[in-house]
């Protein structure tokens, strides 16, 4: 038998119908997604738009406020208006504190140094 | 040299319409999956069914080649054909349940059908071959593949392939030629 006598024979003996591809192939080579749960891209977009609502609401509502820099006048009084290296903090509360309405701070201890 | 009949095409063909379905699968596109499943399903399981023995387990791989090609159509870059991306998946594939099974199960009985005296032979001859020569045995007797696409799904050039061809073709025909002798006696 020459060789492509045997290559011929080989051809017959491999040759085979496989049909087409059933479906329950398919079945498993078919992506599952659950349909219920958002997809990352749907994920990123709430993520980001709710996070751009926040950040408006967040600068209409309370607009940014430039910190006041001048010095308690209680404070000033106390330090006879040196408060320029003034470190105070309040170390104890005792009892319960019932807030009026308005505070108005009439004394406070201060322990500052000066420079 | 010896017979060994392949067809040469001079240009080397552009896979744009490849490109394509591979990008949309790569982008969720179920439709485009279906495609590459019903336009390549026939041939890889064929392939696999002549390289493992059993067709269960080809079906069961060739479903494993298109999950596994989902996963990672975004690293297709059309440098080669589709058809013969997914033959290397599936090969691959093949060859890990091969080394997982270390020997090929004996061929399914096929319908009866008027066959050469070495038909059984060859089938039987062709999952003793080992791993590399079966696989380019079944790429070139099933028909399915020209030179072109066996050389990018085995990853080797044209010369390689013809001198690796004829050794195969030979080390098949010494198996069937013994087996017949063996019957004979």
């Amino acid at each position: 038998m020459t060789d492509e006598q045997f290559d011929d024979v080989a051809r017959e003996a491999l040759a085979f119908e496989a049909g087409p591809p059933s479906e329950a192939t398919w079945n498993r080579v078919k992506p599952v997604r659950w349909t219920w749960l958002p997809s990352v891209p749907e994920i990123l977009t709430c993520g980001c738009s709710g996070a751009l609502a926040l950040l408006l609401l967040g600068l209409t509502v309370n607009p940014r406020q430039e910190p006041t820099t001048a010095p308690n006048p209680v404070i000033r009084g106390a330090m006879h208006d040196e408060t320029r290296s003034v470190l105070a903090s309040v170390t104890r509360i005792e009892g319960a504190i019932d807030m009026p309405r308005r505070v108005e701070l009439r004394g406070a201890a201060v322990r500052g140094s000066r420079f | 040299m010896e017979s060994i009949i392949l067809h040469q095409t001079e240009v080397k063909p552009d896979y744009a319409e490849d490109r394509e379905l591979a990008r949309r699968c790569a982008r969720g596109d179920e439709r485009a999956l279906r495609e590459v499943f019903e336009a390549h399903e026939p041939r890889l399981r064929k392939l696999l069914y002549r390289n493992l023995g059993s067709r269960e387990d080809a079906e069961e791989l060739a479903a494993t080649t298109f999950v596994r090609f989902w996963r990672t159509a975004h690293r297709f870059r059309g440098s080669c054909s589709l058809k013969a991306y997914l033959t290397r998946i599936a090969l691959n594939l093949c060859c890990d349940a091969g080394r997982r099974r270390r020997q090929p199960s004996a061929f399914e009985p096929a319908a009866p059908v008027e066959d050469h005296p070495w038909a059984d032979l060859i089938r039987e001859g062709m999952l003793r071959l080992d791993r590399e020569d079966r696989e380019l045995l079944s790429l070139y007797y099933l028909q399915e593949w020209d030179y072109n696409e066996i050389c990018e799904s085995l990853g080797i050039t044209y010369d390689v392939l013809r001198t690796r061809l004829v050794r195969a073709r030979k080390r098949l025909r010494v198996i069937v030629e013994e087996q017949s002798d063996r019957r004979a006696v």
